[in-house]
């Protein structure tokens, strides 16, 4: 490293922008608001407010659900439904219509039996017959109509004869099945 | 008990068609009255359902009824299914309400977790015997079932195959209305009075009724007594298996008996059944509904 004579000295200089000089104007800034014309109805408003809720109407209308536990293969408590006709004298035929019986008299030993003096004694019987559903078994023209001897559904009936036993003023009868057991 | 099945708890509500409104809310929480054909399916006995729509996963789906006026809730039954092997639905509370208008508005209060709930079709004619939750909610207008679906497909909609409730209309409410008596006139038939227990095929039986008019004013116009099937029928039809009469001896498959004054009673009516030998075995189900044509 070596020594030289010379000096050195630094120069700073701030460079602004030059300006125009003074003018003799005057400014005054203005400030504005610029709204939306309003108009001042005459008319009255009035919001109305509205829940929908769910149409809903009370039922006059009664029901009352039926079941069935189970329809099952088994032993059928007998019925009887009417006579036909109603009433006869010793030796008439009389029609019985019912169901519960059986697919035969054997099934279930079917017995028609006519209560006299305390006692029920057997009828004999004939002409046992199991009625198949008709045309309107089980729709809504279904009917029993004991007049005129219609059954639409399936049904039984069996003939029997007033015994010369039966009195005045006439007596009960009654089906009387056996399950075999 | 009748036959191999325990007696229902009360008398079922049939709401598709007692001017009760069912309703379904989706994700979005606004809530859509049902069609006529999904609240039969769901008030029926059969697998068939009624099918929610697509809703955002994990999000409360609600399905219920308003009733048309204050009732006391005493028994549910509820099968759901899910539509899609890849997601699983959960029933997380049963609610009722008696101030809401549409079920999303008003107060609704949970009764936690249903006691039960069935999340499969198969064999329901049995489970709607068996599995009836039991209940006590008196007056109230509104029950709904909270449910919440979780999925990892596309399919978000669920089944609703039953949804059946039990319960009465509550003391004072809906006065002018008939109902179903006992052959005395003296009460109100059970709900399970007329449950034929077991029926053999080939047997018939009769069971004795009365219709009430209830109103303290109003005259019940031209009753009509008739027998309505389940929406689930079967071969020889159930209703078709039924007759009325007002003599028990001529029978049909309706009944016109005229008028009801003011708190009168019927004639006694004979409701028969005659279950032919080919008559399809299991559990069945019709009901006997009385209409008057007015009430003035």
């Amino acid at each position: 490293m070596t020594s030289v004579p010379d000096a050195y000295q630094y120069i700073y200089e701030n460079v602004g922008i030059p300006t125009n000089g003074t003018v003799p104007g005057s400014y005054q800034y203005v400030y504005e608001n610029v709204g939306i014309h309003v108009i001042p109805a005459s008319l009255s408003y009035q919001y109305i407010y509205e829940n929908v809720g769910f149409g809903v109407y009370l039922s006059p209308n009664a029901y009352q659900y039926t079941y069935e536990s189970e329809v099952l293969d088994e032993f059928p408590n007998p019925k009887i439904w009417f006579t036909r006709p109603g009433a006869g004298k010793p030796r008439d035929g009389i029609m019985v219509y019912g169901f519960g019986w059986g697919a035969t008299a054997g099934t279930y030993d079917f017995e028609l039996q006519m209560e006299i003096e305390d006692d029920w004694i057997p009828l004999s019987i004939s002409g046992f017959q199991v009625v198949a559903a008709g045309v309107n078994g089980y729709d809504e023209n279904r009917k029993i109509d004991v007049g005129n001897a219609i059954i639409t559904m399936q049904h039984q009936r069996v003939l029997i004869l007033i015994p010369n036993e039966a009195v005045i003023p006439g007596s009960r009868i009654r089906v009387k099945t056996d399950d075999g057991a | 008990m009748a036959g191999l099945y325990p007696d229902v708890p009360s008398h079922r509500m049939p709401y598709h068609a007692d001017g009760s409104v069912a309703f379904r809310i989706n994700g979005d929480g606004t809530p859509t009255e049902m069609s006529a054909v999904d609240v039969a399916k769901m008030n029926d006995e059969g697998a068939d359902y009624a099918e929610t729509q697509n809703s955002l996963l994990g999000v409360n789906v609600y399905v219920g009824v308003l009733f048309p006026e204050k009732r006391n809730l005493l028994g549910y039954f509820l099968c759901a299914k899910r539509l899609s092997t890849s997601s699983f639905l959960i029933v997380s509370a049963i609610e009722v309400s008696s101030d809401s208008t549409n079920g999303a508005d008003g107060t609704w209060t949970s009764l936690g977790a249903p006691e039960s709930w069935e999340d499969d079709p198969a064999g329901l004619s049995l489970k709607i015997r068996e599995n009836i939750a039991s209940v006590s909610q008196l007056g109230i207008t509104g029950v709904r079932f909270n449910f919440y679906l979780y999925s990892s497909g596309t399919n978000y909609k669920f089944a609703i195959n039953a949804m059946h409730f039990y319960g009465v209309i509550a003391s004072g409410e809906n006065p002018n209305r008939l109902e179903l008596w006992d052959s005395a006139g003296t009460a109100r038939l059970g709900g399970a009075d007329m449950d034929w227990g077991n029926a053999a095929r080939g047997s018939s039986d009769d069971i004795e009724f009365t219709v009430k008019n209830l109103s303290a004013t109003q005259t019940a116009n031209d009753i009509t007594v008739a027998i309505e099937a389940s929406p689930t029928e079967t071969t020889p039809p159930v209703a078709g298996q039924h007759l009325l009469s007002d003599d028990g001896v001529n029978f049909a498959s309706y009944l016109e008996i005229g008028n009801l004054a003011p708190g009168a009673v019927s004639s006694v009516l004979t409701l028969r059944r005659i279950t032919p030998d080919n008559a399809v075995l299991g559990l069945w189900v019709a009901k006997v509904v009385a209409t008057p044509d007015s009430m003035t």
